[in-house]
């Protein structure tokens, strides 16, 4: 879902930081960096002169490095020194394609205190795309300066320090006696950046300048967006291409909207294409239909096309995605968008349908754009429209086991059905299961094997009309009971989830962020078999952590002892400090739902 | 490259080395690619003609419903301009030549879609070294074909071109298939060309069987006849067919339908799938060429004695008298004296023959490895065998062999695929040069019961060629030889189980925990080793190198904490654990007591639970995580490659709380023994002064089952899977 990417990402980043070694990181330093940022005004209104110099020490033995700047169509690079220079294609690998190159050498540091420098000079050449200065590295950084010089003439732009941490960052901003403004940062004892499992994402988390005021407000960046969105619509014999795609009985405008979205999800191909000006102008319907892929705006465009020739109102929206923690109305800059959507209005609302995303219905809100806000483009304007937030109860998995003792056999039925996120999670997991394996894997997601071993062949799937995705089957053995000879003991917890798993504390920095807010929800139901009573019922447990609650209730009624075992993620944010107390709510809420279901034989 | 034919052509593309026929000059490579495609989609090639696919492979992913793989190879004798000159000259060192790979695939899923929607590949690279070049052209083709019968040919104009370099002078492509969805049969090629001077083109490999079922499969070269050409079937009975051109070119073609899938596990490609490896050698490189290929002509199948002889050779290369001796000194403090102290101590009778080859072993490994020295397998054979011979004089056997993951020698088809070992006169000891750390006295594993060839000394070699035809296999190891023996002591903290584990290691199980080793420990443990021998030596490391050694190590021993979580994570995979600390108690490169062991101590989460005033403790979970097959990996037609016969043992001493026994139902349920020809899984419980006391054993016999075995393997495993779901009553 990633657009033209519009900043100048870590202005020195490490080849391979992310898979280097512990020890590396322990041993090389920034011993030194600086890095400028020259507004100056040119024909097109204003371009950016950066320098940056960097220095690396080896503080215990030697070690190799490789300095790497960023560059592109926008970002031009006119200086390199330091090494022998390598220049390459640097897509993400979540972009088919873009302009994105890295320039980069290896410094060799032979020997502890042995030091390596490297030097970058580039141009940003539209002044748009100076959005955001990162300031950490991949290496710990003993001392860093950044400065920006802003003319009088620009005195509209304006840095904003993000997520700066306290004591690490001194700012010094003032007017020389010549008018430019200087706005000086001096960074000391930064750790190097780090890669956790499930960390927020870098603008959410790493200290960064927002530069802002480029676009002086929403309507100012409207203009600049719209320029690129004048693409020709056409879809030659459009009649029949809705005809098929439509087919027959689609006589509501509802239906219409759902077989079309459907339609472009599952018939296009997402592939991220940001050349140059494709990284804001969309490819056309025509081509999009005729390749059968495209990129988010590509997408977009075809479905709102193909809904407005259908006779619904539909138009393109700029939206930035939950990794963007602020809205496009707080911050109107190229960094508070990196996607497009189509939306529909629907009565005093809107339908925001993501068509790069699989599985979402038109009601559904694709978590990874809740919350926000939307640039919704009209013919003659535009209009910012706030995205409903997500809440819990919209991404659910719900999970029904119902057991029968007979016999000294436990067997029951198991149903697990999942909507919204949640849906999207487990759909888009089995689809990259070769076919042949699909039900042996699909009945592994719906119930661990070590619980229960489902018979493949026994799963059923299904969509229902609500778009629910539902899975069942029967079992007749398992490990969820222990026979005493005087009693039976139930495991009524047959499944836990990916999303309760423990985190790691071990030198854990950053936050942890679960993937989308959600309801997992177990319930499991037992009638006392024949011949038995039940024995004592366990206590209810209710624990709360960081905005999510996580509770354990048992009942017993009409002979059935039922355990409900729910967890409800209504913030997906825990912050670093509550982690420990979040661990311990896990333990103590899998203990409480770990408690057997005592049968007592009558005697 | 980001996705390129991942199941078949990845060999292709990473080989990238074949030679084209039609090599573009200058910069016309889009010219050169639309000839390539016009041409490769004119082949007339019936098999692409095919629209169905056989019923019994409607399950799979994707069906390969035809597989054309050609290779051809010509010499150039084109007169070329001498650079910055008029004068011309001929160049009779260059190959020019090509490799086509082209598939007819129907995609069936999801996954399948994937693999072959987007292709990202160097259009063109070239590569230079001293006295060579190599100029490479890729192009690749997509036709698809839709369950209509419509055949949309994926026009050059959707290929991206990407230049990289400062002067944008490399060119990469990138595509996106068009209008591609599931259902639909893609028939794309691989093209490569190749400009080769004064080198050899890499070999090629005719890979017979692929991860998804071929229903037609055709195999075609053409080679220059005044080149040498040799090929090696591995695992088939399929020949080539052929004759010889008016040109003297050698026109081979081979022919196979309906070859299924290969297992996605316990499979060897090198032990079982069918292969031909093919060499084409640039003769004219005669510097560089082995004596083996400096004929003319096709040599199928060729006599491994020539390669062999070629290894002979190499390896005399490298010998002469005191190499060890010097190798020693120049890296060693008082390398030269530990020399003299191993031929000292065998004549007085203080070392024994093993012993002495042993020290030997050690010392020289001990002098690559505190150095950072490169190792090359046949040069530290050739070290060892000078070392030896000068203290122990020609006791001594040379042997060759091949590692596991190459041909076996008496097929032996490369030089680069033999390696030399030395071996004592009784037997007891087979050195070949240290892949991983382990005792002089086990074999590598990578070649326990390889076959090899065997002679007293090069002179004996050389006056008796014959015995050449004599093959002898090396011990294969037994599983107790390979042993990893697990003792746990554990003991319940609420609702987790806090563990100290002592892991131990032996013979083919000591690859699995080399990343716990640090230099830092290994070459102190040699240092220990060879100070009992009273060999006091020390790495030649001076100054700044010194220092970096220290640095380094401190570092290491830093992360050597991580990799003991790992271990952790990995040995408890299916639950949840907190690591707590681990140490290395012995690396276990000293034959008296060649045990690879360390401790580590941790907790399993949630493993207790409360049932009544009773509890559930999920006793299975302590042990090694177990491989829960699919039900689909059950049924199986080609043999398994299990690895080196090998055995786990568990202990498991579980103090209980006090005022808990185990419930005898529990204790009784613990027990299992399954036993079979090809290994056996069993547990045995007994309860006594509070603690629970388990013992459990994995084993498997053989390196590899037949497919009529397998049902022995999956019942061990199932046995070991069910036991790890297993829970005891602890009753109050």
């Amino acid at each position: 879902m990633a657009r033209r990417t519009n900043l100048i990402i870590n202005t020195v980043l490490l080849l391979g930081a992310l898979t280097m070694h512990a020890t590396e990181r322990d041993n090389v330093v920034i011993k030194s960096a600086i890095e400028e940022y020259r507004l100056v005004p040119s024909q097109d209104g204003l371009t950016v002169k950066t320098l940056t110099k960097i220095q690396y020490e080896a503080t215990k033995h030697s070690a190799v490095v490789v300095p790497m700047i960023y560059y592109n169509d926008v970002i031009s690079l006119d200086k390199v020194s330091g090494g022998k220079a390598q220049y390459r294609d640097a897509n993400s690998p979540s972009v088919f394609h873009d302009d994105s190159r890295i320039c980069y050498f290896k410094a060799d540091l032979k020997a502890k205190g042995a030091k390596a420098s490297a030097e970058f000079r580039r141009t940003i050449k539209d002044g748009a795309y100076f959005s955001r200065i990162f300031l950490e590295e991949s290496y710990p950084i003993v001392e860093k300066f950044v400065k920006i010089e802003i003319p009088a003439e620009f005195s509209h732009i304006e840095p904003l320090a993000v997520n700066f941490p306290e004591d690490k960052i001194i700012i010094n901003d003032f007017v020389r006696p010549d008018g430019v403004r200087e706005v000086n940062y001096a960074i000391s004892g930064l750790p190097a950046m780090c890669s956790e499992s499930r960390q927020p994402s870098v603008m959410a988390s790493s200290p960064y300048i927002l530069i802002r005021g480029y676009f002086q407000n929403v309507d100012s960046l409207y203009r600049y967006h719209r320029r690129m969105l004048d693409v020709d619509t056409v879809i030659p014999d459009v009649g029949s291409v809705l005809a098929q795609i439509i087919g027959d009985g689609a006589a509501t405008e509802r239906q219409r909207i759902a077989r079309l979205y459907d339609y472009v999800q599952h018939k296009v191909r997402y592939v991220a294409f940001e050349e140059g000006e494709a990284g804001y102008r969309p490819d056309t319907p025509a081509e999009v239909l005729r390749k059968q892929y495209g990129d988010c705006k590509g997408m977009a465009l075809l479905l709102a096309t193909l809904l407005n020739r259908s006779g619904v109102e539909a138009y393109i929206a700029s939206v930035g995605t939950n990794s963007i923690p602020f809205k496009i109305s707080e911050h109107p800059t190229l960094a508070a968008t990196n996607h497009m959507i189509c939306i529909v209005p629907d009565g005093d609302g809107y339908l925001f349908l993501d068509p790069t995303a699989e599985y979402v219905s038109p009601d559904h809100v694709n978590s990874s754009i809740a919350g926000k806000d939307a640039m919704m483009f009209l013919p003659d304007g535009y209009r910012l429209v706030d995205i409903p937030a997500a809440e819990a109860w919209m991404s659910v998995d719900d999970m029904r086991v119902d057991y029968t003792l007979s016999d000294g056999e436990l067997s029951g039925k198991i149903k697990r059905s999942y909507t919204g996120d949640m849906r999207i999670f487990v759909q888009m997991a089995l689809d990259g299961v070769p076919m042949g394996k699909r039900d042996e894997l699909m009945a592994r997601v719906m119930v661990p094997a070590d619980k229960v071993k489902l018979q493949p062949g026994n799963v059923c799937e299904q969509t229902t009309e609500n778009d629910v995705y539902e899975m069942s089957a029967e079992f007749d053995s398992g490990n969820l009971m222990v026979d005493t000879g005087d009693a039976v003991y139930v495991d009524m917890n047959v499944s836990g989830h990916s999303f309760a798993d423990r985190v790691d504390l071990t030198d854990r920095r950053s936050d942890y962020q679960l993937p989308f807010v959600s309801v997992v929800r177990l319930t499991a139901a037992m009638a006392v078999p024949e011949g038995y009573t039940v024995g004592e019922i366990p206590e209810d447990v209710e624990e709360r952590c960081a905005g999510s609650v996580f509770s354990c209730r048992y009942t017993f009624d009409n002979d059935v002892v039922t355990m409900v075992k729910t967890m409800e993620i209504n913030d997906r944010l825990v912050p670093v400090a509550e982690l420990p107390q979040w661990n311990k709510t896990i333990a103590r809420w899998n203990e409480a739902s770990n408690r057997q279901i005592e049968f007592l034989k009558n005697k | 490259m980001k996705r390129l034919l991942r199941p078949i052509a990845a060999g292709i593309v990473a080989v990238s080395v074949s030679l084209g026929l039609c090599a573009a000059k200058g910069d016309d490579y889009r010219e050169f690619a639309a000839r390539v495609r016009n041409d490769v989609y004119s082949m007339e090639l019936p098999a692409f003609e095919v629209r169905e696919v056989p019923d019994k492979y409607k399950d799979e992913s994707m069906v390969y419903i035809a597989a054309y793989h050609e290779y051809k190879v010509r010499r150039n004798t084109e007169r070329s301009r001498l650079p910055g000159t008029l004068m011309s000259y001929s160049d009779d060192k260059r190959v020019q030549g090509g490799e086509l790979l082209r598939l007819l695939v129907k995609l069936n899923d999801k996954a399948a879609l994937e693999t072959f929607s987007e292709f990202d590949f160097s259009a063109k690279v070239t590569q230079k070294a001293t006295f060579s070049r190599r100029d490479i052209q890729q192009v690749i083709g997509v036709r698809v074909i839709k369950p209509d019968g419509t055949v949309n040919d994926v026009d050059m104009e959707e290929f991206v071109d990407v230049w990289e370099g400062k002067k944008k002078d490399q060119r990469r492509q990138k595509l996106a298939v068009p209008g591609l969805e599931v259902g639909d049969i893609v028939d794309l090629f691989v093209y490569v060309s190749q400009d080769v001077n004064n080198s050899h083109p890499k070999p090629v490999t005719f890979e017979l069987r692929q991860s998804a079922p071929v229903v037609d499969m055709a195999i075609h070269a053409e080679v220059d006849g005044m080149l040498c050409t040799q090929y090696r079937s591995l695992n088939t009975d399929s020949v080539f067919t052929g004759y010889r051109d008016f040109d003297g070119n050698f026109i081979l073609d081979m022919h196979l339908a309906d070859i299924p899938a290969k297992p996605r596990m316990a499979y060897s490609d090198i032990d079982q799938s069918p292969m031909i490896k093919f060499y084409v050698y640039n003769r004219s490189v005669e510097g560089f060429t082995p004596l083996s290929a400096r004929v003319v002509g096709l040599v199928p199948e060729p006599a491994p004695v020539a390669v062999k002889d070629d290894i002979w050779s190499m390896r005399s290369w490298f010998k002469y008298k005191g190499c060890a001796t010097e190798f020693l000194r120049d890296k060693l403090k008082n390398g030269g004296k530990a020399v003299s102290r191993l031929k000292s101590a065998y004549k007085a009778g203080e070392m024994s023959l093993q012993e002495v080859g042993d020290c030997a072993y050690n010392l020289l490994a001990y002098a690559y490895n505190s150095t950072d020295t490169p190792l090359f397998p046949l040069f530290f054979d050739v070290q060892l065998e000078d070392l030896l011979t000068g203290v122990v004089g020609d006791s001594l056997i040379t042997v060759m062999s091949t590692p596991d993951d190459c041909e076996p020698l008496d097929r032996l088809s490369s030089i680069y695929d033999g390696e030399t070992g030395t071996v004592l006169l009784d037997r007891s000891r087979y050195y070949f040069a240290p892949r991983a750390i382990l005792s002089p006295s086990e074999i590598q594993p990578a070649f326990m019961g390889r076959k090899t060839q065997q002679f007293f000394m090069d002179k004996y070699r050389l006056a008796n060629p014959g015995v050449d035809t004599i093959y002898l296999n090396l011990p294969d190891s037994k599983p107790s030889r390979n042993r990893q023996l697990d003792m746990i002591s554990a003991s319940i903290d609420g609702a987790d189980v806090e563990v100290s584990r002592r892991s131990t290691f032996t013979g083919a199980c000591k690859l699995y925990p080399q990343s716990l080793l640090t230099d830092e420990t290994v070459n102190a443990a040699y240092e220990s080793y060879l100070h009992d021998y009273g060999l006091e030596v020390a790495g030649k490391l001076r100054g700044k190198k010194a220092a970096d050694r220290k640095g380094r190590y401190a570092s290491d021993s830093i992360s050597q904490i991580d990799r003991f979580k790992d271990e952790v994570e990995d040995y408890n995979s299916h639950v949840s654990t907190e690591f707590i600390g681990g140490n290395l108690e012995s690396v276990g490169l000293d034959p008296r007591s060649p045990k690879l062991s360390y401790e580590v101590q941790y907790k399993i989460h949630d493993l207790v639970k409360q049932a009544g005033k009773n509890i559930l403790l999920s006793i299975g979970q302590l042990m090694p995580g177990q491989s829960d097959l699919l039900e689909s990996d059950k049924n199986r037609d080609d043999d398994a490659v299990l690895g080196a016969p090998h055995e786990n043992l568990v202990r498991i001493e579980l103090k209980l709380p006090d005022g808990y026994h185990v419930s005898d139902r529990s204790l009784e349920a613990i027990g299992q023994m399954v036993v079979n020809g090809v290994g056996a899984f069993s547990a045995a419980a007994s309860f006594a002064d509070g603690v629970l006391t388990i013992d459990a054993m994995e084993r498997f016999n053989r390196r590899r089952v037949g497919a009529g075995d397998w049902a022995d393997v999956v019942e061990v495993l199932d046995a070991a899977a069910a036991w790890q779901r297993q829970t005891i009553l602890l009753e109050k």
